[in-house]
């Protein structure tokens, strides 16, 4: 296996794990609001779930930068300004951002969920739109165009399955 | 033991914004001011050496000798804390702004 | 660029990572219901560590191979500000690092036991491990436009 084949590997591990945390989380939470209230078993497994999502978070970016260090080597730097690359980074510092508000308390759930599923789909979707050819602005303004449709979709999930809008 | 731990703090803590301060002066002087910069290369081989060894001495130095003189409060430490911060954000201020002056205003 | 050299570059980048990350996760760890002592003084003291291996690794690489061989060609090619005004801040800049992770591993050590009761001691280190996090981080940023340039 070479290095581009490992990377790539690991990287899609990370991403696994990180998608999968980030929409398992939003169910299990969303679960857990239908009494109200988050018991401790359910404390419990949105841990776990949390965990996993910043053990994929911390793969995601420990093999993106050896894809870096790769292009470097290789006589590829070309691609370390892709605009693509840094709509990428933009994404994942949004999402580090985002987790730390949380946890400070100082972001409101119905935003931060939001930001942490489109920001997870959208470094995914990025990752897979290799021929895109578009500017960094414009997959930013396309990012935050999607974050709240996403925050819209959230809501009408929870108004039919929790019987309440919450926003 | 409590008396002794926030002194330490409190020293490497002023120790770390004489450091910064210093840093932040050797850089824009050594670039308004050549001899200085080729000073720090003919001691130390290279500016960049030079202006790394003196910031580790200069924090280690005035970590200990503060460490007599400095308050043992919390209080304190906690402002030195936020005085740290505000030097290391100043400090980055100042060179990025420098460069940025130095490329858009003199250079171009 | 030697084998030696590029072990070096790779071990910078990838250690300073490593310090960015400890730097983020001690932080996070700060505003937990229950701050997880034990896992601060682990990754404060990984941040420290891990920013004083890029320092040396970084350091080498950058006297010994980027002023002759890499510098020239960013400042001759269609980014030369890459050199002049992120190299530069970025070289200068993160002589804090190790300072400031210092600082944050005195207060996790010596003061980790204060952090849980003691809001406002809490909120000054967490403004200094923000510090910290935001010069990292913008070294890492810095160090992908700077490579990108080279060519």
């Amino acid at each position: 296996m070479d290095l581009h084949t490992f990377l790539i590997t690991i990287h899609l591990i990370g991403v696994a794990l990180g998608v999968g945390g980030a929409t398992f989380g939003g169910i299990l939470y969303l679960k857990a609001l239908k009494d109200s209230k988050i018991d401790p078993m359910e404390g419990e497994w949105l841990s776990v779930i949390f965990t996993t999502l910043r053990v994929g978070l911390v793969i995601v970016v420990l093999s993106g930068f050896g894809f870096f260090i790769e292009y470097r080597m290789t006589g590829q730097e070309e691609h370390l300004l892709d605009p693509r690359l840094w709509a990428k980074l933009t994404i994942i510092l949004i999402l580090v951002s985002n987790a730390l508000l949380i946890q400070m308390r100082k972001m409101p759930m119905w935003l931060g969920e939001g930001l942490s599923i489109t920001s997870w789909y959208g470094a995914l979707a990025l990752g897979i739109m290799r021929d895109a050819d578009y500017s960094y602005w414009t997959f930013l303004i396309f990012y935050a165009v999607v974050v709240f449709v996403m925050i819209g979709i959230l809501s009408i999930i929870k108004r039919l399955y929790l019987g309440k809008w919450i926003i | 033991m409590k008396d002794k731990k926030n002194k330490i703090i409190n020293s490497f803590a002023i120790s770390a914004v004489i450091a910064i301060v210093f840093i932040t002066f050797a850089v824009i002087f050594g670039e308004l001011y050549k001899p200085f910069k080729n000073w720090l290369a003919d001691i130390f081989n290279h500016h960049w050496i030079g202006k790394g060894i003196i910031s580790i001495a200069i924090f280690y130095i005035f970590g200990f000798l503060c460490y007599f003189k400095i308050s043992d409060h919390e209080e304190i430490l906690i402002y030195m804390l936020k005085i740290v911060f505000w030097s290391a954000l100043a400090g980055v201020f100042a060179i990025l702004s420098f460069y940025l002056y130095e490329y858009f205003l003199v250079i171009h | 660029m030697t084998q030696t050299l590029s072990i070096l570059l790779s071990v910078h980048i990838i250690i300073g990572i490593i310090g960015t990350i400890a730097s983020y996760a001690t932080l996070l760890w700060l505003f937990k219901r229950k701050i997880p002592i034990r896992l601060l003084k682990i990754s404060s003291i990984t941040a420290f560590a891990a920013y004083i291996i890029a320092w040396i690794t970084g350091g080498y690489y950058y006297v010994v191979y980027y002023g002759s061989n890499v510098k020239p060609i960013i400042k001759d090619g269609p980014n030369p500000w890459a050199h002049s005004i992120i190299m530069e801040t970025k070289e200068h800049i993160f002589l804090f690092l190790p300072l400031l992770a210092f600082v944050i591993l005195l207060v996790v050590w010596l003061k980790g036991d204060n952090l849980q009761e003691n809001r406002s001691l809490r909120n000054a280190l967490a403004l200094v491990i923000l510090i910290t996090l935001m010069i990292s981080v913008s070294m890492a940023l810095g160090g992908i436009v700077i490579s990108g340039s080279a060519r």
